[in-house]
């Protein structure tokens, strides 16, 4: 699987250069974006079940709107 | 672990400490931290073609997170954003035709780390005599609670005059519609109106420096927003990342071959996908602590960190280029890289210290 892995990227970028261009911006930004939705998920589930413990405090989930009035 | 674009062994520990204190910084000023990543990886081992190129796709990678988490908070304009975007682009251009130019001439080396020392360091020593002049104005600095405190800024004067200037022309006509004018409103950024030219212009003076350093040059932006037109340190974060993304972007294009393949050209790639996406992980991580730590860290303490920060960046950038020049200094090498990486760890630390304290304290009140 390493050994498939490593000749996939070494061929792939030498052999096809415009592809392998796309598929970097393209892994990297959706890379990114299913890490900040995976951060969001976990930060309003932690959120929850500590306001939960707090038992209704009314302090929301960890990742809410802006606290400085901002929009 | 073996990374096959680059052909080089390094330890992924090593590579998610490097995105822990990247995600971290960036979240929290707003940078790239194109010269904390390329450092960073040459000190690793890695070759400096791919150093570059890999830190710009994180740059790119990373950008998307941060600006993503400021955006849930309030803090991106994307119009002004745009704006920038649209003046920087031809200046891009323009930069790296300067760039060349200074290539061929064999100065292309010297001459960027200088400008680069000279740029950090005037922005480093503005930051920290801001920061020493508001202070002595107000006392009501506070580093928890609500991010209200440490906006007043020493320039507010020259970003009240910028944001008044009115620019000729002050409309454009079009067939059979009602003239379009040139003055818009940015809301998000706290601006009633302002001439569409100075974010034009604005970004066209980044985006010459983004090119003929070879950075993001959102460490430059930030500071201009704030500075210069006037805008909320937050919202100049935010906005700044959006931009980064942007420069990003264009930068791993061409260093992934893109730009030469549509030109036909011949190309290495120089772009490690394997050790980017690491890196990135690690780096989403830093950047919840880093953009969370804005909502409660005052606006004033952000800007004295990034001083120091870019203090930092310039003193290791001077000691590189004296033990290149003198080669008896050569064990200078070795001061730079403890600074490059320390200074931007013990950054890290404080940020997460200042957010632990402040969470600690609102769940006390």
């Amino acid at each position: 699987m390493d050994q498939l892995l490593t000749d996939f990227l070494r061929t792939f970028s030498l052999a096809y250069p415009l592809p392998w261009a796309l598929l970097v911006m393209a892994s990297l930004g959706l890379a990114g974006l299913g890490l900040h939705l995976l951060w969001q998920l976990l930060l309003r589930g932690a959120g929850r079940i500590l306001g939960g413990a707090a038992g209704r405090g009314g302090k929301g989930g960890s990742d809410g709107g802006s606290e400085n009035g901002g929009p | 672990m073996l990374f096959p674009n680059a052909e080089v062994v390094v330890h992924p520990v090593l590579l998610l400490l490097l995105g822990l204190i990247v995600g971290t910084l960036g979240g929290f000023f707003g940078v790239g931290g194109g010269f904390l990543i390329t450092g960073g990886l040459i000190v690793f081992g890695v070759p400096e073609s791919y150093a570059v190129g890999t830190g710009l796709a994180l740059i790119m990678g990373s950008s998307i997170i941060n600006m993503l988490k400021h955006r849930g908070l309030g803090n991106v304009d994307f119009k002004l954003g745009l704006l920038m975007v649209a003046g920087s682009v031809p200046a891009v251009y323009l930069a790296e035709r300067l760039n060349n130019a200074l290539e061929t001439a064999g100065l292309a080396g010297p001459v960027i780390r200088y400008v680069y020392v000279i740029v950090l360091l005037t922005l480093a020593t503005f930051l920290i005599y801001d920061y020493f002049k508001t202070r002595r104005r107000t006392s009501a600095d506070s580093d928890s609670g609500p991010n209200t405190g440490g906006e007043a800024v020493s320039t507010a004067g020259l970003a009240r005059r910028v944001q008044r200037l009115r620019i000729p022309p002050h409309s454009i006509p079009l067939p059979g519609r009602p003239p379009l004018s040139t003055y818009v409103a940015l809301p998000t950024a706290g601006i009633d109106r302002i001439s569409v030219f100075i974010p034009l212009l604005v970004g066209f003076a980044i985006g010459f420096f983004a090119g003929l350093l070879g950075a993001g040059g959102g460490f430059i932006l930030m500071p201009v927003l704030v500075f210069v037109l006037g805008i909320p340190t937050t919202v100049a974060i935010g906005t700044d990342l959006f931009q980064v993304i942007i420069t990003g972007s264009a930068g791993t294009f061409n260093y992934a071959c893109g730009t030469a393949a549509l030109l036909g050209q011949d190309c290495v790639n120089r772009v490690d996908l394997l050790m980017a996406l690491i890196i990135l992980a690690a780096a989403a991580v830093g950047s919840q602590i880093g953009a969370t730590a804005t909502r409660y860290v005052d606006a004033g303490r952000i800007r004295i960190l990034y001083g120091i920060t870019v203090l930092s960046g310039a003193v290791a950038i001077a000691l590189g280029q004296i033990a290149e020049t003198l080669p008896g200094l050569a064990f200078l090498v070795v001061v730079d890289n403890w600074i490059l990486l320390g200074v931007p760890g013990l950054m890290g630390l404080i940020i997460t210290g200042l957010l632990l304290r402040a969470l600690r304290r609102q769940r006390r009140t």
